[in-house]
């Protein structure tokens, strides 16, 4: 892209330096947009990538298989494939597809905020968790967006240890993240969570705020207390972000606000290849996955317990003031 | 983050053989600039933004197809972008007038929000949205884009002396619609000033 710029006359200077403050001010993308494009993008990327690999190893499988799958007698086993065998297998894939259905209707039920298998269920969904910061803070995102409306759901329907439950998983799940973010040194991932727990504060005070009118005095109680815990955390994540935040600038940022996948451990001032690759396992771990499947109690002593939503005595958290930065550009 | 022409082929050719890591510093070193000829041609930034990703993931679909065969890159990704932006357009029926380019730059603007810096800007949008289609595309390219002549022709299937010409009559029109003169003082007060023409 050379002779980039316009010709102008010397006397439309004015003219380009106003069509200059437009183009900054009303044409271009703020750092989360950014951010959202760009994990977007990459996520495509790194499927089809994925997918690429896969159909090349499905080539060879196939390939491999292939004499084997005919009979050195030269009759397929398609061939020999019996008249009863063909009538089982329909009814069979029927009994399965029912049993399914039944499983996971009964798993669905019991996977509900304060079930049995609420727990696992948030376990699990740390294993689908893609590994680039910015792309993980977005699923990270999108996760405590889901808490939300499950304890807004149950708080709504009066199930307080649902509700609690789900503040619970809430609040861990800020902790997990913010540190992940923190840990990986992304400023991308850092300006995601910092917008987006921010913007949860808010939904969940007016959470606090709407429980007493629909609610019995004991389901109010327990979810405002989840909800105070839940505000707390958010707003530790948000100062622990902020005083961690600065001293990380400028690593993996790349030009208008990229991560820089993984970042390439050189200082921002390091005059090094542009295209040079970062190494390929980076030295700080994303989000701590857990090793083991969780049991069904918060590890946190003070965390509201999945079905009581109680509180340790002394460990009342104080509401805190709205986070200090939204970051825009 | 500057990239010569080596550097974005070499990335290029990774990104083809799957390379999901040098796709993204592709999409750093050009998304800026897609993003803001999207955003000059369809105004609402939540459009902009999904557009912008859109030609990306076409972008990585077509890029087995992509072959340097005297276009560059940012040429073949501006032409995808261009495509894009027009189908939007068509299915969408997103246009903009005069009305509602005033309008939408000043419509979430609060009180203390309402500054000359602010003013100006709706100015500019409004000078901009008066031009024809051709000249604000040869605007939103040279300018908001960063292209060259030549990119911008072969974006928009143009000789580069027709980009010239649509460049010059768009700079003689923002020059009026603004109020600066060939001296480049303009008339910094904005609104409703009565300025001098031409």
């Amino acid at each position: 892209m050379d002779d980039r710029m316009i010709d102008l006359a010397a006397g439309d200077a004015r003219l380009r330096q106003r069509l200059d403050a437009y183009a900054d001010a009303r044409l271009t993308p703020d750092i989360v947009s950014t951010a959202r494009m760009r994990a977007r993008v990459l996520a495509v990327a790194h499927r089809q990538a994925d997918l690429a690999r896969a159909d090349a190893a499905l080539t060879v499988v196939s390939q491999t298989a292939l004499p084997g799958a005919i009979r050195t007698d030269g009759r397929s086993t398609r061939t020999r494939r019996s008249a009863r065998s063909r009538i089982r297998r329909p009814m069979t894939a029927l009994l399965a597809a029912a049993l399914v259905l039944a499983a996971a209707a009964g798993t669905a039920f019991a996977a509900r905020p304060g079930g049995a298998l609420y727990e696992q269920r948030i376990w699990i969904e740390t294993l689908t968790l893609p590994n680039d910061p910015s792309a993980r803070a977005i699923a990270e995102l999108a996760r405590l967006d889901v808490r939300l409306r499950e304890a807004e759901d149950a708080a709504r329907a009066g199930d307080s240890a649902g509700a609690a439950a789900a503040l619970a998983a809430y609040a861990r799940i800020v902790e997990a993240a913010s540190e992940a973010a923190i840990a990986t040194q992304d400023e991308v991932a850092v300006a995601i969570l910092e917008a987006g727990v921010g913007r949860n504060v808010e939904v969940l005070r007016a959470l606090a705020l709407w429980v007493p009118d629909g609610a019995a005095d004991a389901i109010s109680r327990a979810v405002q207390r989840a909800v105070e815990r839940a505000v707390d955390r958010s707003d530790r994540a948000i100062e622990r972000i902020d005083t961690a935040g600065p001293a990380n600038g400028g690593h993996g940022g790349n030009g208008s606000g990229g991560s820089g996948t993984g970042g390439s451990g050189a200082g921002p001032d390091t005059p090094a290849d542009p295209t040079a690759k970062p190494t390929k396992a980076p030295t700080v771990a994303p989000t701590p996955k857990p090793t083991k499947e969780p049991n069904a109690g918060p590890t946190d002593p003070g965390a509201p317990g999945g079905q009581g939503g109680e509180n340790g005595p002394g460990n009342t958290p104080k509401p805190q003031p709205t986070p200090k930065r939204t970051p825009r550009n | 983050m500057t990239l010569d022409d080596a550097a974005i082929e070499r990335l290029v050719q990774e990104a083809r053989d799957g390379d999901a890591w040098a796709f993204g510093l592709l999409f750093d070193h050009y998304h800026l600039p897609v993003y803001r000829y999207i955003a000059s041609r369809v105004h609402r930034p939540s459009d902009a933004e999904d557009l912008t990703q859109l030609v990306f993931v076409k972008a990585l679909e077509a890029l087995p197809r992509y072959q340097s065969r005297g276009i560059p890159f940012g040429g073949w990704l501006f032409r995808l972008a261009r495509n894009t932006v027009i189908d939007h357009v068509r299915t969408r029926h997103d246009h903009i007038d005069l009305d509602t380019a005033s309008g939408q730059a000043g419509s979430d603007a609060g009180p203390d929000e309402v500054t000359v810096a602010r003013l100006e800007m709706d100015e500019v949008a409004v000078a901009l949205a008066a031009l024809t289609d051709e000249q604000r595309e040869a605007i939103a390219l040279r300018f908001f884009a960063g292209l060259s002549a030549r990119e911008a022709a072969e974006v928009m299937g143009k000789q580069e002396g027709t980009i010239r010409g649509l460049q010059f009559r768009a700079i003689a029109a923002l020059r009026r619609q603004l109020r600066i003169d060939e001296s480049g003082t303009g008339d910094d007060h904005v609104a409703g000033s009565g300025g001098r023409i031409g």
